[in-house]
């Protein structure tokens, strides 16, 4: 079930009623089968293997507790270390099987075939598992709190299983700590007036993030990726610009709508979009970007790997490795690993050339914090995540060659002049409605950056408020993309 | 220490239901407007008519629509009648119209035409399906039909219409506006002529071939249902013509209903084999429906023909149905604006 789903519409606030209506008791068991619903509804099959990863990490979080009683440290550390090697293993085995086998075996056949073995590879058909590097990554986090003593092994199974399943993040995070989404299972939530009005604002915003901006945008995208041959360069640098815009109001809007949703039921979920295009580097983009993601890969693989710790250059190859399996992570395509790749090698650079730019700062009397370093940095940070986008969202590498080439030679700026605009999958209404929308989202994020305005609002007198839903809703009814693809001519000239 | 009135909770649930009570209004605007009429006039000429008012309801699909101008009959015999049929409403949908005309109307007869025996289908096409349904009105008939008739994953677009009609905005963005249909107590009508192929017949009556289930099976439910709520049913059919390579059998189904009006104890009186006087080369406005020359010949005879079998009163004197003259020469000043003065000639392969 998609949150921009109508059954959506219906099993929300019915879920979150009984919630509050039903005995405390029995709270964990309803969240628990309503998550488990929210699930079934793409694949019911795909139940059994988050009951599966859920079992595994609940069990080994019981035996890493049990391990705590060994006296002899080295014999407890081994027992220890066992225990979350096992539950890596058959977790990080489940994941790969599922999303990363038919990539492999590829890959493995095209590297025969370069040794001058020809084997096709066995066609796999495995349908990804919606939500399966979500609730993993999430699943092996508690694994790793436990065995590092930050939190302790929960015994109450149907509460870890809830922990795992929670359907406002179940399926695109963000991706919870133990620490955070555990705890507050554990206490019974309250129904909060002002809280759950809190929520619905940052649903409704969700919702126009996602139905207004990023599904509309995504037409002109689709136009220019799916068929890349012959793009004007110009075409293609828009395409890249909106797809950095749809992919922010996709994900940061389902992010959204799922903390909201959460929030409205009194759980608290950590942020997991901060305004990521007003970054100043690279670095300070990975603090605003799916931030539950980044602070997993830096709490559970960067500081593993030693983090900075161990000299600069061991710390510079760290952070190549932690980005190159971030982008792995999004898909399982060299696309993405090279988007990954990318963005580790800015940071690499950034890290590299710093002195150098702070010492040209200096000599130019550029403040660090002043607006003109912002007016600079802002937009070049842009462009590179843009730029690294194009990757994210092409089709092959073939295709991302063929784009950037147009963009070098084939820029054909007057594709997009007069009705050339409206040619590229948004006519002229759609894309008078994107270029608003955008504008309102830009501008949100300059005030927001400022001042919350979600708590600004709050405090305002009740008609401006009721204006203010007002009109986010409906204009999420009205220019939200959603329901059958009315065709008025179809209506007007349909066969007697 | 001075207390409120009222409870900050009992305030908070007040505004609350308030706030939504505010939005469900502001909805259900911005859903009329969205939706407009020039897609779903059909209906309003009904909703438009005091409730029980009407004695004769003309209803089935485009056939019945484009033949039968109540202002005609009320003019030549004072009938008091309303066309309620809908393009291409195929008859498990004319089961639900029929359902929702008896909660406004309480007609002596209804006359139904049968064409529409034909189509083994629930609905021809999604625009036809929301051409019907979007234009009734709130109220159990529409949402039996919604439950009836659509898959299910489909259903909220047809009981929030919304869903459908909220791009609408974009055509304040289109040059071409959209002509509003105009429709005259309901009825449509066509003002080109059409010739059939030049081998083109009528077949023997006695010629049937058996309708699809479904359509049978709903044109049952329409029996029992206007015995049920007591009104007198006519079955017929406006005369059509068929293609040369007719697949269906369109005139030997229609022709079978002759058989199951039999069985059933309800009349059947099919216009195909009745002198209407109609010009196959002249009245038919394209292939399957007769035009505003066809509709006359058609009106004319289906008012003598039922001021002979049933008990209806001729209204004109009456103080209540002054209105209706008044709507007759409204008619008659568009019509002059609409007809030709000479009719235009027919086109051989044109089809509307």
């Amino acid at each position: 079930m998609l949150f921009n789903s109508f059954p959506f519409l219906l099993f929300f606030p019915l879920v979150t009623l009984a919630y509050f209506l039903i005995p405390e008791r029995l709270r964990t068991f309803w969240l628990l089968g309503a998550s488990y619903y929210f699930y079934m509804c793409w694949n019911p099959k795909y139940a059994l293997l988050m009951l599966l990863s859920t079992a595994i990490t609940y069990f080994s979080g019981l035996l890493l507790r049990d391990a705590e009683r060994i006296p002899d440290p080295a014999a407890r550390q081994r027992r220890k270390k066992l225990w979350v090697g096992l539950s890596f293993g058959s977790n990080l085995a489940i994941l790969c099987t599922f999303k990363y086998l038919g990539f492999l075996l590829d890959n493995l056949a095209r590297l025969l075939g370069l040794a001058g073995l020809s084997v096709a590879a066995p066609a796999i058909d495995l349908l990804l598992p919606v939500g399966i590097s979500f609730y993993t990554f999430q699943a092996l986090g508690y694994t790793v709190d436990v065995y590092r003593g930050d939190t302790r092994a929960e015994t109450n199974f149907f509460r870890y299983a809830l922990f795992v399943s929670f359907f406002p993040q179940l399926v695109a995070g963000p991706i919870e700590r133990s620490g955070s989404l555990l705890k507050q299972l554990k206490r019974p939530r309250k129904f909060h007036y002002r809280r759950a009005r809190a929520g619905l604002l940052r649903m409704g915003w969700g919702f126009f993030q996602k139905l207004v901006i990023a599904d509309r945008v995504a037409m002109w995208v689709d136009t220019v990726f799916h068929d890349p041959a012959g793009k004007p360069g110009s075409t293609v640098a828009v395409a890249t610009v909106l797809f950095t815009f749809q992919i922010y109001c996709d994900f940061g809007g389902y992010s959204n709508i799922a903390i909201g949703a959460a929030q409205v039921m009194g759980i608290r979920l950590m942020d997991n979009f901060h305004r990521p295009f007003l970054a100043l580097s690279i670095q300070d983009f990975w603090r605003r970007w799916h931030i539950s993601l980044s602070t997993w890969f830096r709490d559970y693989l960067y500081i593993p790997l030693g983090g900075s710790r161990k000299g600069e250059a061991r710390a510079l190859a760290n952070l190549m490795i932690v980005f190159l399996v971030s982008g792995l992570w999004h898909g399982a395509g060299w696309t993405f690993v090279l988007w990954g790749g990318l963005h580790g090698l800015y940071q690499v650079v950034g890290k590299l050339t710093r002195p150098p730019r702070q010492a040209l700062r200096a000599a130019l009397h550029i403040q660090e914090e002043g607006l003109l370093r912002k007016l600079v940095a802002v937009p070049v940070t842009f462009c590179l995540t843009s730029f690294a986008f194009l990757f994210f969202r092409a089709n092959s590498l073939g295709d991302a060659v063929t784009l950037i080439r147009a963009m070098l030679l084939d820029w054909r700026g007057n594709a997009l002049a007069g009705e050339g605009l409206y040619q590229f999958g948004l006519d002229r209404g759609d894309f008078t409605v994107a270029v608003a929308a955008l504008a309102v989202l830009v501008l949100a994020d300059f005030l927001n950056e400022w001042k919350d305005m979600g708590k600004l609002l709050e405090r305002q007198v009740l008609p401006l408020r009721w204006v203010a839903y007002l009109l986010l809703i409906f204009t999420i009814l009205i220019f939200g993309i959603y329901g059958p693809n009315y065709d008025a001519a179809a209506f007007i000239y349909f066969a007697f | 220490m001075h207390r409120r009135f009222l409870s900050r909770r009992a305030r908070r649930a007040i505004s609350a239901v308030a706030f939504l009570l505010l939005f469900l209004f502001l909805f259900q605007l911005l859903s009329g407007r969205m939706r407009g009429n020039q897609y779903t006039a059909a209906a309003i000429g009904l909703y438009d008519e005091p409730k029980h008012s009407i004695d004769v309801l003309f209803m089935g699909s485009s056939h019945m629509l484009n033949a039968v101008s109540p202002l005609e009959l009320w003019e030549e015999y004072g009938l008091v009648s309303n066309n309620f049929a809908q393009n291409s409403q195929v008859l498990p949908m004319t089961y639900y119209a029929v359902k929702e005309a008896l909660r406004f109307q309480t007609p002596k007869v209804i006359v139904l035409d049968i064409y529409k025996i034909v189509q083994d289908c629930l609905y021809e096409t999604e625009a036809a399906l929301h051409y019907n349904l979007d234009c009734m009105r709130f109220g159990l008939p529409k949402y039996q039909a919604i439950f009836d008739l659509v898959e299910r994953e489909r259903q909220p677009e047809y009981l929030i219409d919304l869903i459908t009609y909220h791009t609408r905005w974009k055509e304040l963005f289109q040059e071409e506006v959209q002509e509003p249909v105009v429709r005259h107590k309901g009825t449509e009508l066509l003002f080109s002529t059409y010739q059939p192929y030049a081998g083109w017949t009528v077949v023997p009556e006695q010629e049937t071939i058996q309708p699809p289930e479904v359509a049978v099976e709903y044109l049952k439910r329409i029996v029992d249902l206007c015995r049920e709520e007591g009104v007198e049913l006519l079955l017929t059919a406006v005369p059509f013509t068929t293609p040369e390579e007719d697949e269906l059998g369109r005139q030997q189904m229609v022709n079978a209903v002759g058989g199951y009006a039999q069985d059933w104890g309800v009349p059947f009186v099919n216009m195909m084999y009745q002198d209407l006087g109609l010009d196959y080369s002249q009245d038919m406005a394209n292939m399957y429906h007769v035009n505003y020359w066809g509709m006359q010949k058609v009106s004319h005879w289906l008012g003598a023909y039922l001021l002979e079998h049933y008990d209806l009163p001729d209204r004109r004197g009456e103080a209540a149905y002054q209105g209706w003259n008044q709507d007759l020469a409204e008619y008659r000043s568009w019509l002059a604006g609409m007809v030709p003065e000479q009719q235009p000639g027919s086109m051989l392969d044109g089809v509307g």
